[in-house]
């Protein structure tokens, strides 16, 4: 069988429509573990509702970008794997990245590449974000109970030291997109300012429900304002 | 949203539950992973020889196995449990990381309690949901939104969803209010180093900076750690706990 025949056959549509299935019943009862815990711990409903829509609107927007990346994902490696790759695990420019060096291996290119390169192709895809999952499977638990521990007996500097591994993980993020001038800075800017303009507004106008929205709001016109950024620059 | 009335529970029993749900879901995702290609394989007669894999995947698990685990190094202390779900639906720095630090903001929850844990959950799961369903109509709606899709304003606005959406992250981190009530002050001067050196770091190898942002993180860690301890204990940077504004205002009315 040739590689787009695989890419397109019904029985890799079956298994990973299975595969997406099995996942969004384990993230149901995710999500149902950790409401049901929240609302034990104290956390009223209306908070736990507002996080809710909050993540629901916020996520349509990137949402849309993973999507767009399907459409590049389909032409490689045919649809439903792309489909899987990005409903789990996967991001688009890995996913590009494994399908090539699978076809370079073996010399082929997407015109004259058989069922052996899709097949190599999905194990490379498979094997590279895979494995260091399965550390994190084991290790997951000792990260975490271990950062607790830090300042245990000392709340006050529980407090600080919890809150280094959020700083750390800033100071490493926003360099290259503040640094990198351009469109980047501009757009991050951008969201900054709109930020600052909701919260006022909600301030001014008494509307404590906009708070919940500042992150969509301000997300959405930075990516609106990066189109108009890209074609100033 | 300050009407929460955190209760206290047993740490351990929230978090080796969670921490046991989380390996089993996880587990079940790697099994699904690696499910896939052996069916294909299988079915197809087409098993990949070993030679052919370690030049495929080799290059690849080589520079992505030691950068995944770098970055669960940073990433885990941050989203805690609701890591193991992150790591099944991916998306983690895009979609999940910022959605949980949305969650804690909304909730006024302070990182690293049980609450903030489970709320952090919710938000990772709501999130993933609506990717998963926005790639389910993707996929049936392939043909017609296409265009739209693969039009140059949404490949650009595509490209730059991260400072879109850390823009308005870092104000709250700037803010001195870390949620469930902590105010840490002074806490961002231990991020001045690190965050130096970051800027060194890219100015001097801007191309691999970002591949090696995983590594970058582990870096910054137990610098911002030690400062912040150093910082502390000179009494430079100072905690106000709730507990002690609430001791305040009895003192106060009495």
């Amino acid at each position: 069988m040739s590689f787009k025949e695989i890419a397109n056959s019904s029985l890799l549509w079956t298994i990973t429509a299975i595969g997406i299935a099995i996942v969004v019943v384990m993230i149901l009862f995710y999500l149902r573990l950790c409401y049901k815990k929240a609302l034990e711990m104290g956390v009223e409903k209306q908070t736990i509702k507002a996080v809710i829509k909050s993540s629901v609107t916020f996520s349509i927007v990137p949402s849309i970008a993973v999507v767009a990346g399907l459409v590049t994902l389909a032409v490689v490696i045919g649809l439903p794997y792309g489909w899987f790759r990005l409903s789990v695990i996967g991001s688009v420019s890995y996913e590009l990245m494994s399908a090539n060096m699978a076809l370079n291996a073996l010399k082929l290119d997407l015109a004259t590449a058989d069922g052996y390169a899709f097949s190599l192709m999905a194990w490379s895809m498979c094997l590279g974000m895979t494995l260091s999952i399965i550390f994190n499977l084991f290790f997951n638990k000792k990260i975490h109970m271990g950062t607790l521990k830090l300042g245990k007996g000392d709340k006050k500097w529980g407090a600080v030291s919890q809150n280094t591994f959020m700083l750390a993980l800033m100071c490493a993020l926003l360099v290259p997109m503040i640094f990198a001038g351009g469109v980047n800075l501009l757009t991050f800017v951008t969201s900054a300012v709109v930020a600052v303009l909701i919260s006022l507004l909600a301030k001014k106008l008494n509307a404590k429900w906009l708070n919940d929205f500042v992150l969509v709001f301000s997300m959405i016109v930075a990516m609106a304002s990066s189109v108009l950024w890209d074609k100033l620059l | 949203m300050d009407k929460n009335v955190i209760k206290v529970v047993d740490e351990k029993t929230y978090y080796d539950q969670m921490h046991r749900i989380g390996f089993c879901v996880l587990g079940i995702a790697i099994i699904i992973f690696f499910a896939i290609p052996t069916i294909i394989s299988v079915y197809f007669d087409a098993i990949p020889k070993f030679s052919d894999l370690l030049i495929a995947a080799g290059g690849l698990c080589a520079i992505f196995v030691p950068l995944g685990i770098a970055e669960s190094f940073v990433e885990v202390p941050v989203m805690g449990s609701s890591y193991y779900i992150s790591l099944v639906t991916g998306n983690v720095l895009n979609l999940k990381l910022p959605a949980a630090m949305n969650a804690l903001k909304i909730a006024n929850l302070r990182q690293g309690t049980p609450a903030a844990d489970a709320v952090a959950g919710i938000s990772v799961a709501v999130s993933a949901l609506v990717t998963t369903l926005m790639l389910v109509v993707g996929v049936l709606l392939l043909t017609p939104l296409q265009p739209f899709l693969s039009s140059p304003v949404v490949s650009t606005a595509a490209t730059y969803v991260l400072p879109a959406l850390f823009g308005c992250l870092f104000l709250g981190m700037m803010s001195d209010d870390v949620g469930g009530g902590v105010v840490i002050h002074k806490r961002l001067l231990a991020a001045i180093v690190p965050f130096i050196v970051c800027i060194i770091l890219y100015l001097i190898i801007p191309e691999l900076y970002e591949a090696l942002e995983g590594i970058i993180m582990i870096l910054c860690i137990p610098m911002v750690y030690l400062i912040s301890k150093k910082l502390y204990k000179k009494g430079v940077i100072t905690v106000d706990m709730p507990e002690e504004a609430t001791e305040a205002a009895e003192a106060a009315a009495e």
